[in-house]
C-alpha cells in the first residue's frame, strides 16, 4: 500500500529567543511566526491529503507555554480533521509538564478526536491508513522504548520519536537514544519519523531509512545550515520511503562584518552598515537577525549606541566591536615609567590563566592604557 | 644623545636650510611664524618620522602633509646627523613625500644600518626607538619643555612631585597614574555604579533583573494558576456533560414513566370495571344478610368470651382455694401467737429508747474505767507482792551478812588484802626457812652438836672450861663443813690457830644458824600475822566464813554477797516507790470508775433503773430495750401475717364471686341473643353459634358491598384523572416518543423507570438547574481563564527581557572587573615604580647639582613615596623643602630634574637633548637671566634647544655666549 505522511518537529512554539539575545519585541514576533508556519504546515497537510501528520516531539515549550497554547493547537489540529494527528512528545513539551504535572498542555487541553498523544513507555500503535500504522512513544528521560525483536507482518511500520536534546548526530552513528538503522530494519519498521535535531536531514546519511524534519524555523544563528520545514514523506507500494522537505521558513540569522574605518561620526557609521546590510539583502526584511561585527572603529570612538539606533533597516541588528588592542604592547613594554612597568606586568602574567581571565586581564591593561592617557573610557565601548 | 646637524630640504617654511647644532645651547630666534616650531617639529620627524607603528590614520597623514614645503619645487626631505652617548654617530636620510622613505647610515664611514631596525611601510624606521629608548611619544613629552611649563609650574613640592608622578606614569605631563586610578574609580562609580548607588547604571540593572526574575516567577505562578483553572474547566465542562446526559435521561425516564403510569391506569381502569362487576355479582348473592343485626355480635361474642374465661376459673380456682382456705387458717393461727408475744412484751413499750445512745456511750465509758481499775489494781498488787518477797529475803539476808554489811565492800577488800598479804609473807618467811634449814642440814650438824658448840662458844667467851663432845660427831660435823666452807668433801684439817676447833666450826656454821633462826623467827611472825589477820576476820565476821580453814578467797565472796545484798536493797527501795506510784494510780482510777459508774446510774436513775450497782441496773436497762426491739419485730410479723391472710381472704372473696358473675353473664348473652332474633335453649353455646352464623353472612355481605363501593369509587377516580380513551392516546405518544429516544440512544432501551414521572421531571428539572449553574461556573471559569490568559506576561517575553538585562548587567560587571583590576595593577605599579624611580632619579640630580648651582647645593633627596624633591643646604645639613628655595634655584631643579627624568625613561639611559619652546615668556629680564644662565650650565650636561621669539635672549646670548665655543645662535626670519 502507499501513503503519504506529513512529518514536522521541533516547533518550539512560545519558546524563548534568550539565547539569540532578541528582545521580547522581535521574540513576541518570531513566537507568532511559529504559529503561521504551523499553520502552513498544516494547510499543506489538507492540500496533499495526506494520511497522517506525525509530531516528533518539542511542540511547545513547556517552561513558557500557557493553556491557550493548547487550545490554539487543538484548533489548529481540529481544522486538519478528519487527518489523524500523531503526536510522540519529546523533552521540551514532556508529558508530564516536567515540574509540575499540572502545566502539561497536553493534559490540559482538550484534543479533537483527531489527535492522537503517545504515551511513554513501550510503543503504540494508531493505524492511521488501511495497514499503515505509526508507532512510537513519548520521550522519556529513562531512555527511548525497546523496539520489537522481529518484524510482524502487519501493514507499514513507521517509528515516531523524538530523540533527546543532543541529538545532533551525524553519520549512519547510533542515535543518541541507541537506536540504529539495523535494529529499526529488524524490527519491521519501514522509515523512522524523527525529532530532536533542528537543522533537519536525512538519517543516516547514507541509506537513509529516516529523517529529522528539522525545527520549521531556525531557532538560533547556528542553525542556518541545514533544513527546515514540514517533510512529505511518500511511501511506496514497494515500502521504500522518500522525503522531501518543503521548506519555507522565513527568518534567518545573518553574520556580518562591517568596516567602519574613516567613520567620522555616527551617521557615516550608520550608512555604511546600511550599505552592508542592503548587500546582503538584510536591509529591509523584517525578519532576519543580523549580527553585526564591526571593526575599524577610530580611535575616538564612536557610540555605537548611537550609530545602531541610526541604522535604517528593518531587520533585527546586535553589533559588537571587534579592534585589535589599541596599543602597541612591544612599544610600551619598553618604556621606563609606570605605563612600561604596568605593561610588562601584565604580559608576565603565567600563560595558564584561562582564556576568560586572560581576555579580563586585557581588557584590564586596555582600561588602564586609555586611562592613563586621559581618554574617557565607556562601558559600551568593550566588547 | 646630541644633535649634530640638520639639512631641510624642505620642510614647511625651511626650505633649504642647515642647522649646525652646538654640543650645549643652541638658541634658535626668531619671530612668529619664523619657523622655530617647524624647526623642532622637523628635528622629531627627522627621528622618528610622522607615523608610528601601527595604523597610519588620515590624521597623522594630514599632519605630514601640513609640512610640505611651501616652495613646491623643493623635495619634502631631509637629513639630521646625531650622536649617542657612546660616541657612535648616525646619519637620517628621510624623504617624506611623495613616496616616503628612511635611510639610516652610520657615520662617518656611512654605513647603510637600516637593516638593523626594523622597518614598515611608508618609509617607517624604528631606529629611535632602539637607540634613545623612547617612544615618539615619549620624546615628545619628555623632551620637550612647553611654553607654559616652567612659567606656570608649581613650585611646591607636591607639584613638582605630581609633575614627576606624571612623567614617570606615562612620560606626559598630563595623566598621573593617580589620575588614571581616580578617572577608573569615576567611571566604575558613575558609569557602573556601587551597590549603594542604585541609581547608577549595574545597580538598576541588577534592581531590574530582580524584578524580571520576581515578574517571571509571579507569571509563573500565574500560569500554574491558570493551569488550574483549566483542569477546574475541564472538570466543570465534564460535569456539564454529565448533567446533561442524566437530564436526558431523566426526561427519557420521565417519558417512559408516564407511558408506564398511563398504560397501568388503563390496566387499572379495565381492572375497576372488571372487579365491579364481579363484586356486584357477589352482592346480590349475599343480600339476604344484609339487613341481620349483626351490630351486636361484639357484644355477643364479649359476653360469651366471658362467660367462658368464668368457667375456666371456676373449675381451675377449685382445688387452690382449698388450699388457700388452710394457708390462710394457719396464718390466722401466726397471728393469734404473735399477739400473745406482742402482748408479753407491752411492758417494754415504755423503755425510754431516746436515751439508749447516752447510756451506751456512759456504759462504755463505766466500762472501760472499771476496767482501767482492774489493770491498775492488778499492776498495784503485782507490784506490792514483789515488793513484799523481796523485803523479806533481804531481811533475812540482813541478818546473815549484818557483820559483813557493816564492814562494807571497802571493809572486806581491806581485809582480805591483809589477808592474803600475812600468807604471802608467810609463804615467803617459810620458804626462806626452808631455804636456811636446808643449808643447815647440808651443814649436817646436829642440834645436839650445835648446842654443844654454843655452850663451847659461851665457854670460851667466858674463858671457861670447854665440854668435851663426841668427836667423831663433831669431826664428821667439821669436816662437812668444812666440805661445806671449801666446797671440797674432804674434811678440813683444822689450822693451827690455837683455837678449839669447835670455834672454827662454829664461825662456818653460825652464819647458817643465824639464818636459820633468823627464818624461823620470821616465820613465827608471819605466822602471828596471819593468825591475828584470820582472828580479826573471824571474831568479825564470825559465821560467815567458812568454819574449816576459812581463807581470803571467802572474803571475796563474802564481798560480793554484801554487793547482792545491796543492789537488792537498792531494788526493793525502788519498788517501794513503784508500788506507791502505783497505789496512787490506783486510786485515781477507782475515783473515775466510780464517776462513770455514778454518772452512769444517775441516767438510768432518770430513767426509771435504780440502783447501786451500775453493772445491774445497766444490765436491767439493755434488757428492757431489747425486750422493746423485740416487740417491735413481732408487731412487724403481725402486720406482715394480716397483710397476708388478707390477700388469701380476698382471693376466696373474688373465686366465691366469680359464680355470681357467671350467673349474670349467662343472663345478658340470653337477653342479647333473644334480641337478635335467635332462640335461647339449654345450649347457650348453640345459640351463640347460630348467631355468629348469621353475623359472618352480614359481614360477608357488607364487606362484598364495602368492596364494592370502593372499587366503584375506584374506578370513577380512574376514569376521573383520564379517560380510557384519553389515556390509550397518551400511552401511544409517548410510546412513539420512546421509539424515537431509544432510536438516538439505544442504550436506554433497557432502562426501566421505577420512579414516578413526577420525580424523574423533578430530577430533571434539578439537572436542568445544575446545568445552569454548571455553565455559569463555566462562563465565570472561561472569563477568568480568557482575562488570566490576557493579563498573563508571556514567559518567553520575560525570558529575553530577562536574558537582555542579565547580558547587560554581565557586561557592566565585566567592565566593572577589568576597572577594578585596572586600577589595582596601575596602584601597584605606580607604588613599585616610584620605589625604584626616586632612588635612581637621585644620584642624576646630585651629578649636576653642584655644578650648575655653583657649588650652592651639592646633595639632593627625592622622597621615594611622595617624590617630594628637597636640596640639602651646606650651611643646614638638612635638607631644604623645595618650595624654601629661590625661584631661580626652584626653575633650575626643575629643569634638572626634566633632563633627569629624561635620561631615566630612556631606555638606553642617553642623555636626551631638551627642546624649550619660548619657557620664558612670562618671566622678567632678572628671571629670564637666571635661566638663561642656568640654561647655559645645565647645557654643559645635555644638549639644550632654546626656541624663542624674545629678542631679549637673542641679545643676552650674543652679550654672553657668542663665541663660545659648545653654544650656537640661530636665527630665523
Amino acid at each position: 500500500m502507499t501513503g503519504t505522511i506529513l512529518h514536522v518537529a521541533d516547533v518550539h512554539l512560545e519558546a524563548p529567543f534568550s539565547s539569540g539575545g532578541l528582545p521580547p519585541v522581535v521574540g513576541t514576533r518570531r513566537r507568532q511566526d511559529l504559529r503561521e508556519a504551523l499553520k502552513r504546515a498544516l494547510a499543506l497537510a489538507r492540500k496533499e491529503r495526506v494520511d497522517a501528520v506525525t509530531i516528533a516531539g518539542d511542540l511547545y515549550d513547556g517552561r513558557c507555554a500557557l493553556p491557550e497554547t493548547g487550545a490554539f493547537l487543538a484548533g489548529a489540529f481540529a481544522a486538519v480533521a478528519p487527518i489523524p494527528v500523531v503526536i510522540a512528545p519529546g523533552c521540551a513539551d514532556a508529558m508530564d509538564g516536567g515540574a509540575s504535572p499540572l502545566l502539561s498542555v497536553y493534559a490540559l487541553t482538550r484534543w479533537p478526536d483527531n489527535v492522537t498523544i503517545l504515551p511513554p513507555g513501550p510503543l503504540s500503535s494508531v493505524e492511521v491508513a488501511p495497514g499503515l500504522s505509526i508507532w512510537g512513544a513519548a520521550w522519556s528521560a529513562g531512555g527511548p522504548p525497546e523496539l520489537p525483536p522481529e518484524a510482524p507482518d502487519d501493514g507499514r511500520r513507521l517509528l515516531l520519536l523524538h530523540v533527546g536534546p543532543d541529538g545532533a548526530h551525524e553519520g549512519g552513528a547510533p542515535l543518541p537514544n541507541g537506536l540504529t538503522a539495523d535494529a529499526l530494519r529488524a524490527a519491521g519498521f519501514s522509515y523512522a519519523l524523527l525529532g530532536g535535531r533542528h537543522a533537519g536531514g536525512a538519517w543516516p546519511q547514507e541509506e537513509p531509512c529516516g529523517c529529522f524534519a528539522g525545527s520549521l524555523e531556525p531557532l538560533a544563528p547556528d542553525e542556518m545550515a541545514g533544513r527546515h520545514g514540514a517533510v512529505l514523506v511518500r511511501i511506496g507500494a514497494d515500502g521504500a520511503c522518500t522525503a522531501k522537505w518543503q521548506e519555507d521558513a522565513r527568518w534567518r540569522y545573518v553574520a556580518l562584518s562591517v568596516d567602519l574605518g574613516g567613520c567620522e561620526n555616527e551617521d557615516a557609521a550608520a550608512r555604511r552598515i546600511e550599505a552592508a546590510l542592503k548587500h546582503d539583502r538584510v536591509r529591509t526584511d523584517a525578519r532576519a537577525v543580523a549580527a553585526i561585527t564591526v571593526t575599524g572603529l577610530p580611535e575616538e570612538g564612536l557610540d555605537l549606541t548611537e550609530v545602531e539606533a541610526r541604522v535604517d533597516a528593518r531587520a533585527y541588528l546586535t553589533m559588537r566591536v571587534e579592534r585589535p588592542f589599541p596599543y602597541d604592547l612591544d612599544q610600551l613594554a619598553q618604556e621606563r615609567t609606570v605605563r612600561g612597568l604596568l605593561v610588562r606586568r601584565f604580559r608576565a602574567a603565567p600563560d595558564a590563566d584561562a582564556p576568560l581571565d586572560h581576555d579580563l586581564r586585557m581588557k584590564a591593561l586596555s582600561l588602564a592604557l586609555q586611562a592613563l592617557d586621559g581618554k574617557g573610557v565607556r562601558p559600551s565601548e568593550v566588547a | 644623545m646630541r644633535l649634530l646637524d640638520l639639512r631641510l630640504e624642505g620642510f614647511g617654511r625651511l626650505v633649504g636650510r642647515t642647522f649646525r647644532f652646538a654640543p650645549g645651547l643652541n638658541l634658535v630666534h626668531g619671530p612668529n611664524e619664523a619657523g622655530k616650531s617647524t624647526l623642532l617639529r622637523a628635528t622629531v620627524a627627522m627621528l622618528y618620522s610622522f607615523f608610528e607603528d601601527g595604523t597610519i590614520t588620515a590624521a597623522k597623514r594630514a599632519a605630514m602633509m601640513n609640512y610640505q614645503p611651501w616652495d613646491e619645487s623643493a623635495r619634502y626631505a631631509g637629513e639630521l646627523h646625531y650622536a649617542l652617548d657612546d660616541g657612535s654617530a648616525y646619519g637620517v636620510r628621510r624623504v617624506f613625500a611623495p613616496r616616503s622613505s628612511t635611510l639610516l647610515v652610520a657615520l662617518p664611514d656611512e654605513a647603510d644600518v637600516s637593516d638593523q631596525f626594523e622597518k614598515s611601510t611608508r618609509g617607517r624606521l624604528f631606529f629611535a626607538d632602539v637607540q634613545l629608548g623612547l617612544s615618539k611619544e615619549m620624546f615628545e613629552n619628555v623632551c620637550q619643555i612647553r611654553l607654559s611649563d616652567l612659567a606656570t609650574r608649581d613650585l611646591t613640592a607636591s607639584g613638582i612631585a605630581t609633575t614627576l608622578a606624571r612623567l614617570a606614569t606615562s612620560a606626559t605631563t598630563e595623566a598621573a597614574s593617580t589620575d588614571a586610578i581616580e578617572l577608573l574609580e569615576r567611571v566604575i562609580r558613575e558609569d557602573i555604579g556601587t551597590p549603594r548607588s542604585q541609581s547608577r547604571p549595574l545597580p538598576q540593572l541588577q534592581a531590574r533583573l530582580a524584578e524580571l526574575e520576581e515578574e517571571r516567577a509571579t507569571a509563573a505562578a500565574a500560569r500554574e494558576e491558570l493551569a488550574g483553572l483549566m483542569v477546574c474547566l475541564r472538570e466543570a465542562e465534564e460535569r456539564l456533560r454529565k448533567v446533561e446526559r442524566d437530564r436526558q435521561e431523566c426526561d427519557y425516564l420521565h417519558v417512559l414513566a408516564e407511558h408506564d403510569r398511563a398504560a397501568r391506569r388503563v390496566e387499572a381502569i379495565v381492572e375497576a370495571e372488571e372487579a365491579v362487576a364481579a363484586l356486584g355479582g357477589r352482592l346480590d348473592a349475599l343480600a339476604r344478610w344484609a339487613e341481620y343485626p349483626a351490630q351486636r355480635h361484639d357484644e355477643v361474642l364479649r359476653l360469651s368470651t366471658r362467660l367462658h374465661h368464668l368457667e375456666a376459673e371456676r373449675d381451675e380456682g377449685t382445688e387452690r382455694i382449698a388450699a388457700t382456705r388452710e394457708r390462710l387458717a394457719r396464718l390466722e393461727e401466726e397471728l393469734a401467737e404473735a399477739n400473745e408475744r406482742i402482748r408479753q412484751l407491752e411492758h417494754a413499750r415504755r423503755t425510754p429508747a431516746d436515751i439508749l445512745p447516752d447510756v451506751q456511750d456512759l456504759a462504755d465509758a463505766w466500762r472501760q474505767a472499771e476496767e482501767t481499775y482492774r489493770s491498775a489494781l492488778v499492776s498495784y498488787e503485782r507490784a506490792k507482792g514483789v515488793v513484799d518477797r523481796a523485803g523479806g529475803h533481804l531481811a533475812s539476808e540482813a541478818g546473815q551478812l549484818g557483820p559483813a554489811v557493816e564492814m562494807g565492800h571497802v571493809g572486806l577488800a581491806k581485809l582480805e588484802q591483809r589477808w592474803l598479804l600475812a600468807r604471802e609473807q608467810l609463804e615467803a618467811a617459810e620458804g626462806r626457812l626452808a631455804e636456811a634449814e636446808a643449808d643447815w642440814a647440808r651443814a649436817g650438824m646436829t642440834e645436839e652438836r650445835y648446842r654443844y658448840l654454843e655452850e663451847v662458844m659461851r665457854a670460851t667467851a667466858a674463858g671457861e672450861e670447854v665440854p668435851l663432845p663426841e668427836r667423831r660427831g663433831c669431826l664428821g660435823a667439821v669436816g662437812r663443813v668444812g666440805a661445806l666452807l671449801m666446797g671440797r668433801p674432804q674434811p678440813v684439817e683444822a689450822p693451827a690457830t690455837g683455837l678449839p676447833p669447835e670455834v672454827l666450826t662454829m664461825a662456818q656454821v653460825g652464819p647458817l644458824r643465824a639464818g636459820l633462826e633468823r627464818a624461823r623467827a620470821e616465820v613465827e611472825r608471819a605466822r602471828a600475822a596471819l593468825t591475828a589477820v584470820r582472828g580479826e576476820a573471824t571474831s568479825r565476821l564470825g559465821a560467815l566464813l567458812p568454819a574449816k580453814e576459812p581463807g581470803p578467797e571467802a572474803l571475796a565472796s563474802l564481798a560480793e554477797r554484801v554487793d547482792a545484798f545491796l543492789s537488792a536493797r537498792a531494788d526493793v527501795t525502788h519498788h517501794r516507790a513503784l508500788v506507791r506510784s502505783l497505789r496512787d494510780d490506783l486510786d485515781v482510777v477507782r475515783a473515775r470508775r466510780d464517776v462513770a459508774a455514778g454518772d452512769l446510774l444517775a441516767v438510768l436513775e432518770e430513767a426509771g433503773y435504780g440502783g447501786d450497782d451500775a453493772g445491774t441496773v445497766l444490765e436491767t436497762y439493755l434488757g428492757q430495750i431489747e425486750r422493746r426491739r423485740e416487740l417491735g419485730r413481732e408487731e412487724r410479723d403481725r402486720e406482715r401475717l394480716s397483710a397476708a391472710a388478707g390477700d388469701l381472704r380476698d382471693e376466696i372473696a373474688r373465686w366465691e364471686g366469680r359464680e355470681e358473675a357467671m350467673a349474670a353473664t349467662r343472663t345478658e348473652l340470653g337477653a342479647v341473643l333473644a334480641g337478635a332474633g335467635i332462640a335461647v335453649g339449654h345450649d347457650l353455646d348453640e345459640a351463640v353459634m347460630r348467631y355468629e352464623e348469621g353475623a359472618r353472612g352480614h359481614a360477608a355481605w357488607a364487606e362484598a358491598h364495602a368492596a364494592h363501593e370502593a372499587t366503584l369509587k375506584n374506578l370513577q377516580a380512574l376514569v376521573a384523572m383520564g379517560s380510557r380513551e384519553v389515556l390509550d392516546a397518551a400511552v401511544q405518544e409517548a410510546a412513539a416518543r420512546l421509539a424515537t429516544l431509544r432510536r438516538q440512544h439505544p442504550t436506554w432501551t433497557d432502562l426501566v423507570a421505577e420512579g414516578a414521572p413526577e420525580e424523574y421531571a423533578a430530577r430533571s428539572a434539578a439537572a436542568v438547574d445544575e446545568a445552569t449553574a454548571l455553565r455559569e461556573e463555566i462562563g465565570d471559569l472561561r472569563a477568568r481563564i480568557d482575562h488570566a490568559t490576557e493579563t498573563a506576561r508571556r514567559l518567553a517575553e520575560l525570558d529575553e527581557e530577562i536574558a537582555i538585562t542579565r547580558t547587560a548587567a554581565q557586561r557592566l560587571e565585566r567592565f566593572r572587573d577589568a576597572a577594578t583590576l585596572a586600577q589595582e595593577a596601575l596602584a601597584d605599579a605606580a607604588a613599585e615604580y616610584q620605589k625604584q624611580f626616586a632612588p635612581t632619579l637621585e644620584p642624576i640630580l646630585k651629578q649636576s647639582l653642584a655644578r650648575v648651582t655653583c657649588g650652592r647645593y651639592v646633595d639632593a633627596q627625592v622622597d621615594a613615596e611622595t617624590l617630594a624633591v628637597s636640596l640639602v643646604a651646606p650651611e643646614l645639613g638638612r635638607p631644604v623643602p623645595i618650595e624654601q628655595l629661590s625661584a631661580g634655584t626652584g626653575d633650575l631643579v626643575y629643569l634638572m630634574l626634566r633632563m633627569a627624568i629624561a635620561q631615566v625613561v630612556s631606555g638606553n639611559r642617553e642623555r636626551l637633548p631638551l627642546f624649550l619652546d619660548d619657557p620664558m615668556v612670562q618671566c622678567d629680564q632678572d628671571r629670564q637671566t637666571q635661566v638663561l644662565e642656568y640654561l647655559a650650565l645645565l647645557s654643559e650636561q645635555t644638549q639644550i634647544l632654546l626656541f624663542t621669539k624674545d629678542p631679549f635672549a637673542r641679545d643676552w646670548f650674543a652679550s654672553t655666549l657668542a663665541g663660545q665655543d659648545g653654544h650656537a645662535l640661530h636665527l630665523l626670519g
